[in-house]
Order: C-alpha cells, then sequence, then structure tokens
C-alpha cells in the first residue's frame, strides 16, 4: 500500500504539471517552427489545403485549441487531485466519487467537443484562402468514440463510488 | 422516525458511567454518547443485546416509540 501511495504522489505531481504545460504548449504550438504540421496531424484532409495562416483566422485556430486543451488540463488538474487523495491514504470519500465523475464529464465533453474543433479548425485553418479553396472539414475518429467511452466510464464509476461512499458514512453511524 | 432512546435513563437507574458501559459492550465511548443523544441512524442487535446484558434490561427499556415525535436526529443531520 505504501508503494501506491509513493507512486500516487508522484502521478499527483506530474499530472499537475501536465494540467499547467497542456494548454500552454497547445498555444505555442501556433508559434514555434514545425507547430502548424503537428495540429496539421490531426487534420489529414485538411493538410494540402492549408495557405497562409494569420489574422483572424490564426486567432480563432488559438482559441478553439486552447479551449479544447483547457478539457484536457481540467481532467489532469482533477486526476492529480486524485491522486494526491490516494497518496495521503485517503482512499475511500465522498470527494473521489465527485471528482471521478467530473472527470468523466470533461473527458465526455472532450470526446464530444472533438469534431466541432476539428471543423473549426479547418475553416480557421483555410479561411485566408481565396474564395472555393476554404474547408469545413466534419469528421469523427475512433478515438473520439473511445473517448466517449471512457468518459462515461468515468461518470459511472464515480457515481458508484459516490453511492458506495454514502452508504460507508451510513453504515459507521450505526453503532 | 420518533425513536427515543432511554439509555442515559437505565444508566441512571443502574448507577453506572457512559465510560464502563463502552468498556463492557466493547464500542467507543463516543458512541456511547451519540446513542444516548440518539444521534445514530441504527443501534446492531449485536449492539443491543450486550447492552441489555450489562444492563439487565429489555430492549424496550432502552427504546421507546413516541408517535408524533420530533425525528430522530443523525450525526448527518447536525
Amino acid at each position: 500500500m505504501q508503494n501506491y501511495r509513493r507512486f500516487s504522489a508522484w502521478m499527483a505531481r506530474l499530472t499537475a504539471t501536465l494540467a499547467l504545460l497542456y494548454p500552454l504548449v497547445s498555444v505555442l504550438l501556433w508559434f514555434v517552427p514545425g507547430g502548424l504540421d503537428m495540429i496539421l496531424e490531426g487534420l489529414p484532409d485538411v493538410r494540402g489545403a492549408v495557405g497562409r495562416v494569420g489574422g483572424p483566422g490564426l486567432l480563432a485556430g488559438i482559441a478553439v485549441t486552447a479551449a479544447h486543451a483547457s478539457l484536457v488540463a481540467l481532467a489532469l488538474w482533477v486526476s492529480s487531485h486524485l491522486f494526491s487523495q490516494v497518496s495521503k491514504g485517503d482512499y475511500f470519500s465522498p470527494h473521489t466519487g465527485k471528482r471521478l465523475r467530473l472527470m468523466g464529464g470533461t473527458l465526455l465533453a472532450y470526446a464530444v467537443a472533438s469534431p466541432f474543433v476539428d471543423a473549426a479548425l479547418s475553416v480557421a485553418l483555410t479561411v485566408n484562402n481565396p474564395p472555393g479553396q476554404r474547408l469545413l472539414a466534419i469528421s469523427i475518429s475512433s478515438h473520439d468514440i473511445n473517448m466517449v467511452v471512457f468518459g462515461a466510464l468515468f461518470l459511472v464509476l464515480g457515481h458508484v463510488l459516490a453511492e458506495a461512499a454514502r452508504m460507508a458514512d451510513d453504515h459507521s453511524q450505526i453503532v | 422516525m420518533p425513536i427515543i432512546v432511554n439509555l442515559d435513563v437505565m444508566l441512571a437507574r443502574r448507577k453506572m458511567r457512559s465510560k464502563e458501559l463502552a468498556e463492557r459492550i466493547g464500542i467507543t465511548e463516543q458512541n456511547v454518547s451519540a446513542l444516548k443523544s440518539g444521534r445514530v441512524r441504527g443501534v446492531r442487535f449485536e449492539t443491543l443485546e450486550r447492552i441489555c446484558e450489562v444492563l439487565e434490561c429489555q430492549p424496550g427499556d432502552i427504546l421507546e416509540f413516541r408517535a408524533g415525535g420530533p425525528p430522530t436526529q443523525t450525526l448527518a443531520d447536525l
């Protein structure tokens, strides 16, 4: 059990760092050389159609990726709290269920938003193209579907744990 | 549930302190205190059995139902 607590303490620090870095890196990708190529990896259909990226298109792209990344950051931040809780030996409290539900909800929101984010990015990246060469790409990947399943699973697990914690609290009041 | 716990009355009749009862029935003094003031959700038959054994009484001497009384208060309600 001591090993799990030590591992959780490390994971809490790692996920908290990732939560802070993730939105920052997603914004920085728009400015560093080769960053746009990394963004376009997720949008293979748009890759060939991207011309000059700048102005309102760039701002919209940054806003969309930052908003999407902030959902991942929130999920990472919540998981950091969960790990921190376990590292302190607090395995079974009402917070566990609530945090798992929040994490599930965030992952679900991320997955549901993904096709819309990709569509918005395709517009943002091609908005500076001449009329007729602008794109609106709509796609759903297996990654999004997996994320929906994981998000829903975390939601249900969170609900079950919250209910179990409530029952344990109830039980503790029986002498 | 207007269930009244008369454990304090029985303890007074037997001239026994909560601490001694707690020690003899094997629960904490805090739990005896919570039970005395009715701030618990329930009592195990096992605990009730031990209380009755130590205080030489019947469950009815400890627990009483009063219709129309205030709902039973628990620690969670406080």
